[in-house]
């Protein structure tokens, strides 16, 4: 996947600083990226937080992007990154005795219920923060539990172990609500 | 399939697409203009300290070799005194050239008009009802002139030898004692003094 010159012409000028360019890039990958802080978020106005953050993230480093691999993942991984570091700042929490029973049998209530995805990502929002992070890192964004102990100054098992908890519950929540659709 | 659950939400949220808040860009412009002042006003801050000092050490320095030449601009002189104390007492007493600034010459000079001129002149070899006080800082040292200042009888007394010898000098008329005059105070005048035997011999 190459970008085309349109794409090439717009990342110069945002990194000439830019402002006109600035935002019809920011037009451009916001939405995939507001999907992506929502699900590291508790709430929607969180979200929105990550998402000015990221992006701020993203015209201090757009010159150090080497066009290897879509820009799309690039651009996500600099999201995650600073979003990690916001967390961090959170201390999150990987308490082992976290119920998450109450979880699995969680009523999801959605706005707009007909999306799937809604209801999903509401479900990962619900989990505590310390599950919510791991959780997305391996499933959603493919990490391995090795590199989430180091982004997350944890160790190997207890990113592990955080998974299995976390995937337990929102497997058995997810199914719920597709059966009862 | 081990995977499979995760292939499947990997799925239904790649179709996910929701709008952020409408206020974020003004929000990330804010942010951004700020970072890019911040990053311009540093170094200028910076340009602007350095040219501030440099010039006012050159501003100093033009005033002061400005006047070096021209002793004829006379409140501005060539004494520094510093004291060597043992417990209250003076025990050494060194001046340098420097300059005496504006204020303190003219302390010394009041303190000197007041107090000294009614017997003594600065003016060379002028005797008066005392001896005339051109030239007294380099003959005589310091410690010994504020103590003859503050109380001559108590040298002619202890059989200070420049005492009696100026005691004989001056027909047996004493100095009358100015014990009243602070260690700051003899400085002052007798830094007076010194500069004006410099003007005189310039």
């Amino acid at each position: 996947m190459n970008i085309t010159d349109n794409e090439r012409q717009l990342i110069k000028k945002c990194i000439r600083q830019n402002s006109k360019a600035q935002f019809l890039f920011y037009e451009k990958y916001k939405t995939p990226l507001f999907g992506l802080c929502l699900r590291y978020a508790k709430s929607e106005a969180e979200a929105n937080d990550f998402l000015q953050e990221g992006f701020i993230n993203i015209f201090q480093s757009l010159s150090q992007y080497k066009e290897e691999g879509p820009i799309l993942n690039w651009l996500k991984r600099v999201v995650i990154n600073r979003i990690l570091s916001l967390l961090r700042k959170k201390q999150l929490k990987f308490d082992k005795n976290i119920d998450l029973k109450e979880l699995q049998n969680a009523q999801v209530v959605v706005n707009n219920s007909s999306e799937l995805a809604e209801e999903l990502i509401e479900l990962i929002q619900q989990l505590p923060s310390g599950y919510q992070t791991v959780f997305n890192l391996y499933a959603i964004e493919g990490y391995s539990h090795k590199e989430i102990a180091a982004l997350l100054n944890i160790s190997e098992s207890t990113s592990r172990s955080q998974y299995f908890r976390a995937r337990k519950a929102i497997k058995t929540a997810f199914q719920n609500h597709k059966s009862m659709k | 399939m081990g995977n499979s659950f995760e292939e499947e939400i990997q799925e239904v949220l790649s179709g996910f697409n929701r709008k952020p808040d409408s206020s974020n860009w003004l929000k990330i412009k804010q942010k951004l203009t700020i970072k890019k002042l911040g990053a311009i006003v540093n170094p200028f801050l910076i340009i602007m300290i350095t040219l501030f000092i440099v010039i006012v050490t050159g501003w100093i320095l033009q005033q002061k070799i400005g006047e070096a030449p021209h002793p004829e601009k006379r409140h501005i002189f060539i004494i520094s005194t510093s004291y060597a104390y043992e417990g209250d007492e003076i025990i050494a007493v060194t001046t340098d050239t420097v300059y005496l600034d504006d204020e303190l010459y003219q302390k010394g000079q009041k303190l000197f008009d007041r107090h000294c001129a009614p017997c003594h002149s600065v003016e060379l070899d002028k005797k008066s009802t005392g001896p005339s006080l051109s030239g007294i800082t380099t003959k005589r040292d310091r410690k010994w002139l504020y103590e003859f200042t503050q109380n001559s009888q108590k040298m002619i007394v202890e059989k200070d030898s420049i005492a009696l010898e100026l005691w004989n000098e001056w027909a047996f008329s004493v100095m009358p004692p100015f014990q009243n005059l602070s260690k700051e105070e003899l400085q002052a005048i007798y830094d007076y003094i010194q500069a004006e035997t410099y003007v005189e011999k310039n």
